[in-house]
């Protein structure tokens, strides 16, 4: 199937997906350039999945932030009206990535302690059977068995599930306890008003 | 931005949709226009399908720790503990995957369909994984654990007395020291285990393993649990009465000799190759539907019902569907990504 291999989504999930937040608390910092900011994540990650390869890549962050900001582009050069900030913006996006630490590099700890809050936080069966399907790798079909319920609704509590995660991730800096090194680096060097809020 | 385009909130929704359904198995072929379709319709769908595939595999990584943090620990405990505690329903029953994982964690491979994929194991044991299967491979100090998702799979294994290789489906598993078998998981729930050489215990797992998450990790308890089938031999295994309650209802085996060509003949498309000899067009028209996406249709009853002989190329369908029209005097016709046969 050609849509977006299993090791593709893999990487997306473990390398990128922690830097969402960082990346839409950035974006949001740039809000006045007249963009969407889940659109522009939405095209980021179409542009991420669709690359050929990935693996020469080094710092995924900086990289992923550097797709981000030619999605922006793209879009202010078909806008018939640019904000005149946007010039000034355009050379500053290399100086502004810090070298991600090591531990940076995968899904750390504050991203899973929240993957995990969203799975505990969803309604009953519905984290039922998102634990079978994908810590147990049980089918929809067995898990629909051994919850007596048709494979339909086993499909719609797994949709429903991915929902939650999807909307637990677009939440971005808003969550408790984020403060990425990244983000500590922008509102200093930055966007001190934008990111000020995700700051302590 | 632009009024008519969908808000990127609605193209999440449907993204997670197609995602989950995507997950429950194949599509049938007007589902899959109608993804493709929605795919093409903005870059942004193709983005928000990536980030929602994206997300299912960020919930993969509470099963690691990552490295640094990784204590020595209970090697075995923390899944089953998982498992224990995730039934129960208590909040923070997942903090126990975070902990401690010391041991290599269970590598999972998939085959797509039309694809044969050899995976040889580091302890000499080698696995070919059939068209449109899933394995994950679970190599503990005590054992080594194949669990097979879906599909089948056939397994060589290296012997080792100590550390004995099991092959884990969803209601039985078949248990051998050195030896080769395949494992095969029907669409009806059926297990079918066919023995080429050596010994393989089929096997229910003890009571106390059992319930929603059944790890399936301890050997039969006696020998009323078990049945051995010996090479040239294939095992049908079902379970019956198991519909209402996850784990009640019995487990049947049944023992048929397999000659060694037939055994052989089975097990073709290891080499990318189905082999007929007498079955029905249906039968065959269904083998072949595993290994492509391309679908044969028999328009007609009688023509279903025809016996087929002969050697075919796994992944040819039309190549197949030539020859059958040529000694069955039947008609062809393409059309879409079908064929049809009639007569």
């Amino acid at each position: 199937m050609g849509y977006v291999s299993d090791e593709r989504s893999q990487w997306l999930g473990l390398y990128v997906l922690p830097h969402e937040g960082a990346l839409r608390a950035w974006l949001r910092g740039k809000a006045s350039l007249g963009f969407d900011v889940d659109d522009v994540v939405q095209e980021t990650y179409a542009i991420l999945a669709a690359k050929s390869e990935v693996d020469s890549i080094r710092n995924i962050k900086t990289y992923a932030f550097q797709v981000a900001y030619s999605v922006i582009l793209q879009q202010l050069r078909r806008s018939s009206v640019v904000p005149i900030r946007a010039v000034a913006d355009i050379n500053a996006l290399e100086a502004m990535i810090d070298e991600p630490s090591p531990e940076e590099t995968v899904l750390h700890r504050q991203e899973l302690d929240r993957v995990r809050r969203a799975i505990e936080a969803m309604p009953r069966q519905t984290r039922q059977a998102f634990v079978m399907r994908r810590i147990d790798g049980l089918s929809q079909r067995e898990i629909a068995r051994r919850m007596g319920l048709s494979e339909h609704t086993i499909e719609k509590h797994i949709a429903r599930g991915i929902k939650l995660l999807l909307a637990e991730f677009g939440r971005g800096g808003n969550g408790a306890a984020r403060a990425s090194s990244l983000e500590k680096g922008l509102a200093k060097r930055d966007l001190p008003k934008a990111s000020g809020e995700n700051h302590r | 931005m632009i009024s008519p385009k969908p808000a990127a909130k609605t193209i999440d929704k449907q993204a997670a949709d197609w995602v989950a359904r995507l997950d429950g198995g194949a599509l049938a072929v007007d589902e899959q226009a109608a993804l493709d379709a929605w795919l093409k319709s903005d870059i942004r769908c193709q983005g928000a399908f990536a980030r929602a595939r994206a997300v299912l595999f960020a919930v993969d990584g509470l099963q690691d720790t990552p490295p640094r943090r990784a204590r020595s620990g209970p090697a075995t405990a923390t899944r089953r503990g998982l498992m224990a505690a995730s039934v129960a329903g208590l909040a923070g029953s997942l903090l126990l995957l975070q902990t401690h994982r010391s041991v290599a964690k269970p590598r999972r491979f998939d085959s797509e369909i039309g694809e044969v994929r050899v995976i040889p194991l580091e302890d000499g044991s080698r696995i070919t994984l059939s068209t449109n299967s899933a394995v994950t491979v679970d190599y503990r100090p005590e054992q080594r654990l194949v669990r097979l998702l879906h599909g089948e799979a056939y397994f060589e294994v290296a012997k080792n007395k100590a550390r004995p290789f099991v092959v884990v489906g969803p209601k039985a598993q078949a248990r051998a020291v050195g030896t080769a078998y395949s494992v095969r998981l029907l669409d009806d729930g059926q297990m079918k285990v066919l023995v080429t050489e050596g010994l393989v215990s089929i096997e229910r797992p003890q009571a106390r393993a059992r319930g929603p998450f059944a790890d399936f990790l301890e050997p039969a308890a006696n020998i009323d649990n078990l049945v051995y089938v010996r090479g040239g031999e294939e095992a049908s295994v079902r379970v019956i009465g198991a519909d209402a309650g996850a784990d009640s209802g019995r487990v049947l085996v049944g023992i048929a000799a397999v000659p060694a060509d037939a055994a052989e003949r089975a097990l073709l498309w290891r080499e990318g190759r189905l082999s007929f000899e007498g079955q029905t067009l249906a039968a065959a028209v269904a083998e072949f539907a595993r290994f492509s996406d391309r679908r044969i249709v028999i328009k007609d009853r009688r023509l279903a019902g025809e016996h087929v002989s002969g050697l075919f190329a796994a992944t040819d369908p039309l190549g197949f569907s030539h020859a059958v029209s040529l000694a069955l005097g039947a008609k062809l016709k393409q059309k879409n990504k079908s064929i049809y046969l009639y007569r």
